[in-house]
């Protein structure tokens, strides 16, 4: 019973607290609640703490297994940490952000851009595994805003036939597109109300899991 | 799995993998992990795998050995007896098949010795036993019970003994079956039958058939049928008390004798004349005729004690033989023969039988007087099997009047408009009848021996006149008289009135007289034999129990009072309609056809193109040279199947062939109103017992078995392969019902699985079950088509050199872009909410902005050209900049930007973790609100403080959709805040309905509104800015090529 009342009773009440501290912030509640935000933070940074030292870990015991890639990223790791202690230090200035500016800033937009050649592979396979009517509805709409996009900026087409296709696609963008994301929201934020009902309710215990 | 290892010095619990106990130091055991033999790697011990490289750590053992298997008994399979498959006819033996079925006749001695051989638990009795001695309390109720109605007209006896039936105990039924022979021979069966006839198991007929004779049924329940017959078959015990009636002992002494035929009614089938001639054998008279063996043996106790009651009687016949020989009337005379004046008649017969058998040397005259007859004539010096019939039938042919005195008073009366009785053609072969006066009937003509002639010349003798007068309607039909009974001899030809009637009862009231001629000794042998059982008598017994005279269509002795239904039992009822419209009988040949017959006696009646009478039970078959195949019609298979026993033990009457030429006699010996069929199941029932009772000893019927009429019950049990049609019920395949349809079906101890009915537990699917099924079928069905479409695997084989080939001109259209001609650097013109972008910042104006860099350096080529022209117009309007980030490299991002353009005008907030939590934690901050105790993460100081809440404008700058959402939901309860956003142009479709409902202020999404928001600024766009557009506009365009390309290619071999 305590095992699995006492959490559920601490996340109800604690919920409890957290919404109407936010649903009236004049009330005596937006204290505890802000409060209870607080904590909660901390928490997810001393997770995010903790997430760093095990990944650190079980790269580390991977290392001594002989993963070479375990021993890069701990490595990488210790070097970061040693540049920020550094600089912090003083022995160092801008050792933390050299870093970033020569290795992370290059790598990522590296991964990037490889985006783009993994969307065009990916729709490519699309079309040698799956030839449906849905998959050609995709590809065509694909196709026809990527091409309505790189014409909107071209030089050599007439300003009507841009003023043509600044309007398909802005209908596009204002019609469709708008409205499958709008549906998406209202849907995320439904989900999320019932979500939070359940929670209150004792409902969803993920803290039971 | 064990995780620790146990001490054995101290018991403490040491971690797995210790070599010392950690508590006392001792010395773990060492086998504690397992060295791979592959890798080196050590294992637990309760591995069989290492955990390394996966190497087998434990040698597998070699595979056991089988034991041999132990002897064990042999399985007793539950239900599962001795079959024999389909179609194994195994055994098809034409002498397999039992002997009732072959020859027709089934001897009850056989039956028995095959019921004792198929049970041999039962105790045999000792040859030297004591006769059983029992009392009458110990017999069962349903043997001791009574009809009220009737009274029983003799003393049921104390005590049930067995000492007159020794045969019982130390006869064939007795347990010496075994050392007989397994086919008995004729006079066996004769004798066999003799003794079955007389013994008790006759009277077990119960009285729910015969219940109207009590004082027979007196005699039958004062037998206790088991107590002598400790072998009796089952079948003949299981009759019980249904069967144990008075009748079977009724019908035994009938097979005894002829009294029972006076009877009969109207049975006037067409009788042929036979083959042979007149077999007294037949009636199974040929046992020892000694007064010892018929009072020990042949009777049981109620027919001696019947006797002796019917002795006391007014109608006694011997009285009326003594009467009739002390006149002094020697002379027959046929004309004045009145079936009314049965006196003169029995007067008549007793000088005929005098008559009869005077001559000693005429054999034929022993050969047709029934047994008792010779016995009490006292011809028992030399048994009657001795005398041949060809003797007996040559002395009839010198004496025949007088000896059939007895019978030729019936004939006589015979009407002489229809063709009448020859009975010399029947004895004499249409020899003219001597003159009756002649022969004057003298009793000891009987015992005179026969004469020297041979068969021919008795047979060629004259009748006596008196007997061609009896016989004087020589037209009559031959059939009717070839047999004709003594019960014939009763019918007369005028019906009887009861007036005569009257006279026949007042002359059969005359006294004894008190001299007896010599022949009244026939008489008194007679009493002594205990086989006269008179018929007055009989009647007169069955006018006490209340049998009308109607049951039988005769009435011999004016019994036509007693038809009262009142009176009559009901099982005599159940025999046929009461004889109220049915009239006396004439002496007509075609009795059975006069209008006056009851219909149920004329529908017993045979029909005249009938070429076998057919009785209950029996077939008489009136074929005199085709002996039929006793085996014709029945299939080999079923003629030498291995018969159940209780088809051994059935008695074989029920399907009797018999041929008339050979079995007249006995069908005649058979009355016939027990014979007919009614529509009654019990009268049906009480005759097929009759005959099954009169049917097996005649051993002349052997050959005559003709197709045997299996019922319907069993023919429904015929195997599938005689039959060759399917059926739709069950065939047990073993077992002792293998091959017989519709037998029930064994149920297994487990239920076998059924097909289940369409109304039993539907399973009903639900939708998502089926949209499941629909995916898994999707699935399923393009994985099948793509492994089944022609070119993929080469397509698959190309792919490394067409995603290279793709790469190469995705890669060539950028480099185009960036360095190739400007062919979509125009600019275009800014969007709506760009202005309103625009606007915002510059209503911002010399206010603190929060800048947001919430993108990492993966989207800093298409972020930071939109970072930067904001940033310049913020620095032109002179609005400080406080920035931070939810992303640790946007913080750096953010330092980087806002070092160029706010250098010593800016908040570096830095690194805001707690993403939503935090963006709440900072809206606090900037609303001014009393919770801004500070933020997560990084500390604020109050001029931080101060500065957000100063904040006015809030410029997003983002290409997550999350990072997005967390401000605009967040930040959005604040109404003196404004937020704007900077995108990528991916994500302008999740912020352009934040930017579509006010939400978001300002939007400007990707680099070509970029490019056209930096013409609001009034400033060129940017050199970089320009060609990053159409290096990025051409890569748009090369991978449309290349989706369209691939489009129609693989839409094309679709």
């Amino acid at each position: 019973m305590i095992k699995r009342g006492l959490p559920v009773t601490i996340a109800v009440v604690v919920g409890l607290i957290t919404l109407l501290g936010l649903l009236l912030p004049a009330s005596p509640l937006s204290g505890p609640g802000n409060s209870l935000m607080r904590w909660a933070a901390f928490l997810a940074a001393f997770a995010l703490l903790l997430g760093v030292l095990n990944l650190f870990a079980v790269h580390l015991s991977r290392l001594f297994r002989g993963n070479l890639y375990s021993g890069v990223l701990a490595i990488s790791m210790i070097t970061v940490i040693l540049l920020g202690f550094t600089d912090l230090l003083g022995l160092t200035s801008g050792g933390t952000a050299a870093a970033f500016d020569l290795v992370q800033v290059p790598l990522e937009a590296a991964f990037a851009s490889l985006l783009a050649f993994f969307l065009l592979f990916a729709g490519f396979q699309m079309l040698r595994q799956r030839r449906g009517g849905w998959t050609f509805l995709f590809i065509a709409t694909a196709i026809f805003i990527l091409v309505s996009r790189a014409f909107s900026t071209a030089t050599f087409l007439p300003a009507s036939l841009l003023n043509l296709l600044e309007q398909v696609t802005t209908f596009l963008d204002q019609v469709v597109v708008t409205s499958g994301v709008r549906g998406l929201l209202i849907g995320v934020a439904l989900g999320t109300i019932t979500l939070t009902i359940r929670l209150l309710a004792g409902a969803e215990r993920p803290y039971n899991q | 799995m064990s995780e620790i290892t146990i001490c054995r010095q101290c018991s403490a619990e040491n971690p797995v993998g210790s070599k010392y106990c950690n508590n006392c130091g001792a010395v773990l055991p060492p086998g504690t992990n397992i060295i791979c033999p592959e890798c080196q790697t050590p294992n637990p011990r309760n591995r069989l795998y290492c955990d390394k490289c996966g190497t087998r750590l434990v040698k597998e053992p070699p595979p056991a050995k089988k034991a041999p298997p132990p002897e064990e008994p042999p399985a007793v399979k539950r239900f599962d007896l001795p079959s024999r498959p389909p179609g194994d006819t195994n055994e098809l033996d034409p002498t397999a098949v039992p002997d009732w079925l072959r020859t027709g006749e089934h001897s009850l001695e056989t039956t028995i010795r095959q019921s004792k051989s198929d049970d041999d638990d039962l105790p045999e009795p000792q040859p030297e036993s004591k006769p059983l001695v029992r009392s009458t309390g110990e017999l069962p109720d349903w043997l001791l019970e009574d009809d009220e109605d009737t009274e029983a007209l003799f003393d049921t006896p104390k005590e049930i003994t067995t000492e007159h039936d020794p045969e019982l105990l130390h006869g064939p039924i007795g347990g010496e079956a075994d050392e007989t022979a397994d086919s008995p021979t004729e006079d066996e069966r004769d004798n066999d039958w003799q003794t079955d006839s007389d013994s008790s198991w006759l009277d077990e007929l119960g009285p729910a058939h015969t219940g109207t004779f009590p004082e027979t049924g007196e005699r039958g329940r004062s037998l206790d049928p088991t107590a002598g017959l400790p072998d009796l078959p089952d079948w003949l015990t299981d009759i019980g008390p249904a069967h144990t009636g008075d009748l079977g002992a009724a019908a035994a002494a009938a097979k005894g004798s002829d009294w029972l035929d006076d009877f009969e009614p109207a049975y006037s089938g067409p009788l042929e004349e036979p083959d042979t001639p007149f077999d007294l054998d037949e009636f199974g008279f040929t046992g020892q005729l000694d007064d010892q063996a018929l009072e020990a043996s042949e009777l049981p106790d109620w027919l001696r004690n019947l006797r002796t009651e019917t002795a006391d009687d007014d109608l006694d016949s011997e009285a009326l033989v003594n009467q009739a020989l002390a006149d002094d009337e020697t002379a027959y005379d046929p004309a004045s023969f009145d079936m009314d004046t049965e006196t003169s008649a029995s007067l008549t017969a007793a000088e005929d039988l005098d008559d009869l058998f005077e001559d000693e040397d005429d054999d034929h005259a022993y050969e047709v007087a029934p047994d008792w007859l010779l016995q009490s004539l006292g011809l028992d010096d030399e048994p009657i099997k001795t005398v041949p019939t060809e003797e007996i039938i040559a002395s009839l042919a010198d004496d025949g009047p007088t000896a059939f005195a007895e019978i030729d008073f019936l004939a006589d009366d015979l009407d002489e408009d229809e063709e009448a009785f020859d009975f010399d053609a029947f004895l004499f072969d249409d020899q003219p009848l001597p003159e009756a006066e002649d022969t004057p009937f003298n009793a000891d003509d009987l015992f005179a021996p026969p004469p020297d002639g041979d068969e021919e010349e008795a047979d060629d003798a004259p009748l006596p006149a008196d007997h061609a007068v009896l016989f004087d309607d020589r037209d009559a039909p031959d059939e009717l008289i070839s047999e004709a009974p003594d019960w014939l001899s009763e019918i007369e030809s005028e019906p009887l009135e009861s007036e005569e009637t009257a006279e026949s009862d007042a002359a059969l009231t005359v006294d004894e007289p008190a001299d007896k001629p010599a022949s009244a000794d026939l008489w008194d042998n007679l009493e002594q034999t205990d086989l006269l059982i008179k018929p007055d008598q009989l009647l007169a017994d069955l006018e006490e129990a209340g049998v009308g005279s109607g049951d039988f269509a005769l009435d011999p002795l004016g019994l036509d009072d007693l038809d009262e239904e009142d009176e009559i039992p009901e099982w005599i009822s159940q025999l046929g309609p009461l004889a109220g419209d049915t009239g006396p009988l004439g002496a007509d040949d075609d009795l059975a056809r006069n209008e006056d017959l009851p219909e149920w006696i004329t529908n017993m009646m045979p029909a005249g193109d009938q070429e076998g009478i057919t009785l209950s039970g029996l077939s008489l078959v009136d074929d005199d040279d085709d002996y039929a195949d006793p085996l014709d019609g029945i299939p080999e298979e079923l003629a030498s199947a291995d018969l159940p026993d209780w088809l051994h033990d059935a008695p074989a009457g029920r399907a009797i062939n018999l041929s008339a030429d050979k079995t007249d006699t006995f069908a005649s010996d058979i009355p016939a109103w027990l014979q007919q069929t009614g529509d009654d199941e019990e009268t049906a029932q009480l005759s097929a017992e009759l005959s099954d009772l009169l049917g097996p000893p005649l051993h002349e019927m052997t050959p005559q078995l003709r197709r045997a009429e299996i019922p319907e019950w069993l023919q429904a049990l015929k195997p599938v392969e005689l039959t060759g049609t399917e059926t739709d019920g069950y065939t047990a395949t073993s077992g002792p019902l293998s091959d017989i349809r519709g037998a029930l079906e064994i149920e297994p101890l487990i239920a076998k699985p059924r097909t289940a009915t369409p109304s039993f537990l539907p399973f009903n699917v639900s939708k998502e079950q089926q949209q499941q099924v629909a995916l898994l079928q999707q699935v399923i069905a393009t994985e099948t088509e793509s492994q089944a479409a022609p070119g993929v695997q080469s397509m698959v084989s190309m792919t490394p050199a067409v995603r290279a080939g793709l790469a190469l001109l995705l890669l060539l259209a950028i480099l185009l872009g960036l360095w190739g001609p400007a062919l979509f650097a125009a600019t275009p013109a800014p969007a709506p909410a760009a202005a309103a972008l625009h606007t915002a910042v510059d209503a911002a104006a010399g206010q603190p902005v929060l800048m947001v860099f919430d993108y990492t350096p993966a989207l800093a080529a298409e972020l930071d050209p939109q970072a930067e022209i904001l940033l310049q117009q913020l620095a032109a309007n002179g609005s400080p900049v406080v920035s931070l980030s939810q992303y640790t490299a946007g913080e750096r991002l953010a330092d980087l930007h806002t070092a160029v353009t706010h250098a010593d005008n800016r908040t570096h907030i830095g690194y805001l973790p707690g993403q939503a939590i935090g963006v709440r934690q900072l809206g606090y901050c900037l609303a001014a609100a009393p919770t801004c105790d500070g933020l997560i993460g990084p500390s604020l100081t109050l001029a931080d403080r101060q500065t957000l809440a100063d904040v006015s404008l809030i410029i997003i700058l983002t290409g997550e959709r999350d990072s997005l959402v967390n401000w605009v939901e967040q930040l959005a309860v604040y109404d003196q805040l404004t937020l704007t956003a900077a995108v990528t142009q991916g994500l302008r479709p999740v912020a352009a309905p934040y930017a579509a409902s006010g939400q978001l202020s300002g939007l400007v999404a990707g680099v070509s509104e970029a490019a056209g928001y930096q013409q609001l600024l009034q400033a060129p766009p940017a050199d970089g800015l320009l060609r990053q557009q159409n290096a990025q506009a051409m890569a748009q365009l090369m991978a449309a090529l290349i989706l369209l390309f691939g489009l129609f290619a693989y839409a094309r071999r679709t």
